[in-house]
């Protein structure tokens, strides 16, 4: 608390900076563009899942009026998108899910695009399809990649340590079961949106809600087969993104296609329902894992299959792996690990990176196991967690190296909260129709950033006016998260001047310092060290003017509350603005503008996936209070508790906001959310029947931010923003199992489900 | 969403005349809940678009002592629960309108609307029913009829208005003494919802004895239509009813409705939610009707 109080900006509770524009409708989103000439475009999608593309003939769209271009593969360049580069942004020869681009139409309004759609006729010759991930490993099952035997993507990834056989031989108790996870949606408040425009130079501008600007622009000006010094990515107010935009995608493509041929700015927007149907989710998966402990409670050893269901195409979904290994390596102490995963291409929508990155999936599938493990043991589940859990300088079997660590803290926080000891196990006994349970899930994730890419660094530049306001220009993105005012707060504690005094600039391509994206609850720590840096290197420019002006060293000199001063006589002060003033309006003068570029220390994971990819890593447990209704099977969650090992909490109110953000969604995940896919089409592409949790559907949460002072972190920071939902769906699928004495190995856990699983119990105890 | 023709008539005999002259081509805009969403996702593309909200006659609420409570077909939901003629006579219905939707929907959305689109998961329509409500129909040259609910509703979508007529309004007589009423709706979420299954129990207790002289029971969400069930009342009239009555009622309930599977439920869930939900709506009603006041009109 003592080094809290030194601070003027840190552990402030700022409102962020753009709430009032964003809850007074002001913000400019990209589908507000209103570009003079502008042009509303469209995207017709494949009638088949899987299908031969005969013939596609845009004559009669071409010629109603009001239609200014219509484009097919033809108008394409021959590149693919994506990691894998097997996604062509308009399908010419083949179509291999509902949701695949066949051709794209660009109107004077989308009234006149949806006509032309309309007019455009398509020639197919149906292929067998295949939907189910394992039918489609089989022998003989439809080929939707020519390349990709036995529709297996080529992309692997397995690990190993320790020795898994002679570990599963040398332990008292072993556990195994297959868990099924299924599709769900980012949800973003807005549905995405584009827009393109070429100027007389050939250089195109995109405004764009991308989560990469500067990956965008590359990946785009190679599909384009252009110089990336040609593209200027802008980055309007973002609706949310929660790794939905981590990718570029076809549409982004199309767009800027259309409104080449067009000669005029195109607008291309999902309705609602594209935003179901065709951008990518978070994958299902089917787990196979085998757990085992020695009769202490002692972990022995992980032996765990994945199949993750990719779709169609290869895009940041087929990747997971590399994140949703880390729970299954590194979360609780276990010496023995053997990881493998099958990623295969179905007839369904493609998969993308979704908040977690597969950590969600990890996390249930490994915490719902430690429950059944000390279920079999005879053990408390918080003592077993307890037992092993991870330390302060330990180093995982991935080759993580732990710094701070306030796992421990975490769990006996939430049991307490819980009040664990006296309600754990106690639904059990109940006989009425409400049966209560306690339940609690850890995580760890990166928390100091994520090298996945040869750079995980992020540019910065603070500039100081003559008035003393000051201008951050940060490589980082805005998605929501509030990244603008931590990042405000960080660089006006550094000058010594108030968050609000700070303009964040963060929207152009051609203006702010490169930076890898906003992913992997990066930008507090990486982007936060990087503006730190920079405000450092102007306060020291700041403190020379000074010193001349004050007639006293630098090094005894303070900046605080906007104002220079002696540290030892804090009367004699002088506003940063007249010291600036100063400066500038002197022969010789001088500004006073500086930049760094933050890359952490961190590796790149080798081939066998080891190697410490961030400075620090954040943990945290949460804990779920439910009550079942055994003649419905609906669950209702009473309380749900946080507790976090945040490093340092920058704005504690952005930051319970973001967990109590990431809960919803994994309330969702636990209960509700599932996108219902039949035959490749999704069945509920709306709000209506896609259950979201309501905010009647919010349990009280209580969150306990647990402070470790990490000392990689600005001012001692880890990120967060993924964490809130890792964990929730374990905890609440636990207390589920606690009420119950029962467990169900399947998400979501509808009411259905759970009458099903509550009816076999008592069939078969009669 | 395709182009249609749009009419804002100022009186009911002129969107009378106007729904005759486009039958089949026209939709009635009210609310507007179930038709916009509709228009943007082109399931309904009608030719011509007839917005009644300019009809001033339409909306109030009024208590009547030969009708009861009579709604004009545009009272929205949120009028309903802001009503203190409701809230002191017909609690039920604000307790049935605040499971409807959300705050937003509720301000928009109004009772002829939810009437009328016919929805099998239509919530005022259950309780409505149980209420022995009828509604009143105007034709073209301003003749009227009434019709009771419960015959109203034909089939999804489909009502018993004939071309050109508009439902004007609800008449919901008031509610006897030792009179109990429930409407209990599953659902997935708290707000924003569509039953799984909705019902509504009206049970009336004799003086004394506490023998069932009057029951209604209605299921919605599972069958083409608000379904009441008979085989289910007969059970429970005369007898001073035990929990194994109840039972009873709630599984004829159950083997009397005909649901479907969609992507909110499967027809087996149903069917047994609606053996849980009759059961509890019974009881609900059962117990308040022990508590209502022995005075007022027989």
């Amino acid at each position: 608390m003592s080094d809290k109080k030194k601070y003027t900006n840190i552990g402030r509770s700022v409102p962020k900076l753009d709430a009032v524009e964003k809850a007074t409708g002001k913000a400019v989103y990209p589908q507000d563009t209103n570009l003079p000439g502008m042009l509303y475009g469209k995207i017709l999608w494949s009638k088949h899942p899987h299908a031969e593309i005969l013939k596609v003939d845009t004559t009669e769209a071409q010629k109603l009026p009001g239609v200014k271009a219509v484009i097919t593969a033809k108008d394409m360049p021959p590149t693919k998108l994506g990691f894998a580069q097997d996604n062509p942004p308009l399908k010419g020869d083949k179509v291999r899910s509902l949701r695949d681009e066949v051709a794209a139409v660009a109107a004077v309004d989308e009234d006149t695009a949806e006509k032309a759609l309309e007019m455009i006729k398509v020639k197919y010759k149906p292929l067998p399809p295949v939907f189910d991930p394992e039918e489609a490993m089989k022998e003989g099952a439809p080929q939707i990649h020519a390349e990709a035997k036995g529709n297996r993507n080529k992309l692997h990834y397995a690990f190993e340590y320790g020795d898994v056989d002679a570990a599963r031989a040398a332990s008292d108790v072993v556990v195994k079961h297959r868990f099924k996870l299924p599709w769900v949606k980012h949800c973003c408040l807005a549905p995405y949106s584009c827009v393109a425009r070429w100027d007389e130079s050939g250089k195109l501008t995109m405004y764009s809600p991308t989560q990469i600007p500067f990956l965008y622009q590359r990946d785009l000006a190679n599909i384009l087969q252009m110089p990336s010094s040609k593209i200027r990515v802008i980055q309007p107010t973002i609706g949310g993104a929660f790794g939905s935009k981590l990718d570029l995608y076809p549409n982004e493509v199309i767009c800027a296609v259309l409104a080449k041929k067009a000669g005029q700015p195109v607008l291309l927007t999902y309705t609602r329902e594209e935003e179901f149907k065709c951008t990518p989710s978070r994958q299902p998966v089917i787990a196979d894992i085998e757990m085992g402990a020695k009769k202490d409670g002692t972990l022995t050893f992980r032996d765990v299959f994945f199949i993750l269901d990719n779709g169609a195409y290869t895009s940041w979904g087929a990747t997971i792996p590399y994140v949703l290994m880390n729970s299954v390596t590194s979360l609780y102490k276990c010496q023995n690990i053997r990881f493998d995963t099958a990623i295969i291409y179905t007839n369904n929508m493609y998969s993308g990176a979704m908040r977690g990155y597969g950590n969600p999936q990890g996390t249930f599938v490994v915490e719902r196991m430690m429950d059944i493990l000390a279920e079999k043991l005879g053990l408390d589940a918080l003592e077993l967690r307890l037992k092993n859990c991870n330390q302060p300088n330990e180093v995982t079997p991935q080759g993580f190296k732990v710094t701070t660590c306030g796992l421990r803290e975490c769990l006996e926080t939430v049991a307490q909260r819980l009040d664990w000891k006296n309600k754990r196990n106690k639904g059990q006994k109940e006989t009425g129709t409400l049966r209560r349970g306690v339940g609690l899930a850890s995580y760890i994730h990166v928390g100091g950033g994520a090298r996945v890419y040869r750079s995980d660094g992020c540019g910065a530049i603070v500039k100081v006016d003559d008035f003393g306001h000051v201008t951050l220009i940060t490589g980082s993105t805005e998605i929501g998260t509030g990244t603008e005012t931590v990042l405000a707060q960080i660089t006006a504690e550094e000058l010594g001047v108030h968050a609000e005094d700070v303009t964040v600039v963060n929207d152009d391509s051609a203006i702010k310092p490169w930076d890898v994206g906003i992913h992997a609850s990066r930008t507090t720590f990486i982007a936060g060290n990087a503006a730190r840096e920079a405000a450092a290197k102007v306060k020291a420019e700041i403190l020379k003017t000074a010193s001349e002006l004050l007639e006293e060293p630098e090094n005894k000199l303070e900046i605080n509350d906007r104002k220079v001063y002696p540290k030892k006589n804090p009367e004699k002060t002088l506003e940063i603005g007249k010291v600036i003033r100063k400066a500038h309006f002197r022969q010789h003068g001088q500004a006073f503008m500086a930049e760094a570029f933050y890359d952490p220390p961190t590796e790149m994971e080798d081939e066998d996936y080891r190697g410490n990819i961030s400075v620090t890593y954040g943990f945290g447990t949460q804990g779920a209070e439910v009550e079942v209704d055994t003649e419905t099977g609906q669950v209702r969650v009473l309380k749900m508790v946080i507790a976090n090992d945040v490093g340092r909490a920058i704005n504690p109110m952005l930051l319970e906001a973001q967990l109590e953000g990431g809960l919803s969604m994994g309330v969702g995940y636990a209960l509700l959310e599932k996108l219902v896919v039949e035959k490749g089409e999704v069945l509920n592409p709306s709000f209506l029947d896609y259950k979201m949790p309501t905010v009647k559907d919010m349990p009280p949460v209580e969150i306990v931010l647990i402070e470790t002072d990490d000392p990689g972190g600005p001012y001692g920071a880890k990120g967060i923003a993924e964490s809130g939902t890792i964990p929730t769906a374990a905890a609440i699928g636990n207390a589920v199992a606690n009420a119950l004495g029962l467990h169900l190995f399947e998400l979501p856990m509808q009411p259905e489900v759970v009458l099903k699983a509550v009816k076999a119990k008592l069939a078969k105890r009669d | 969403m395709k182009d249609f023709e749009y009419h804002s008539p100022a009186t009911l005999e002129e969107a009378c005349q106007l729904l005759k002259k486009y039958d089949g081509q026209a939709k009635v805009l009210a609310g507007g809940t179930d038709l916009i969403p509709g228009l943007y996702r082109r399931e309904i593309v009608p030719e011509q678009v007839i917005n009644i909200k300019g009809i001033p006659s339409l909306n109030f609420i009024a208590n009547e002592e030969s009708k009861g409570l009579v709604l004009g077909s545009l009272v929205t939901f949120n009028e309903i629960i802001s009503s203190p003629i409701i809230e002191e006579h017909y609690p039920i219905l604000k307790e049935v309108a605040e499971k409807i939707a959300s705050h937003q929907v509720r301000n928009l959305a109004t009772i002829g609307g939810n009437l009328c689109n016919a929805a099998p998961s239509a919530d005022s329509a259950p309780i409505l029913i149980a209420l022995d409500s009828t509604v009143a129909l105007i034709e073209p040259g301003g003749k009227e009829r009434t019709l009771p609910l419960e015959k109203f509703f034909i089939g999804p979508g489909e009502t018993a208005l004939a071309p050109g007529e508009i439902l004007i309004q609800v008449h919901i007589p008031l509610l006897k003494p030792r009179t109990g009423v429930s409407y209990l709706k599953q659902t997935s979420r708290q707000a924003l919802e569509i039953a799984v299954v909705g019902v509504a129990a009206l049970v009336r207790l004799e003086k004394k004895t506490e023998k069932c002289s009057l029951v209604r029971l209605v299921i919605g969400a599972c069958a083409s239509t608000p379904l009441r069930i008979p085989a289910a009342e007969k059970i429970l009239v005369g007898k001073k009813i035990g929990s194994q009555d109840i039972e009873a009622a709630a599984k004829a309930a159950s083997e009397a409705v005909k649901p479907i599977t969609d992507v909110r439920a499967s027809k087996l869930y149903r069917k047994e939610m609606v053996r849980v939900q009759c059961k509890r709506s019974l009881e609900e009603a059962i117990s308040r009707a022990k508590s209502s006041p022995e005075t007022g009109m027989e």
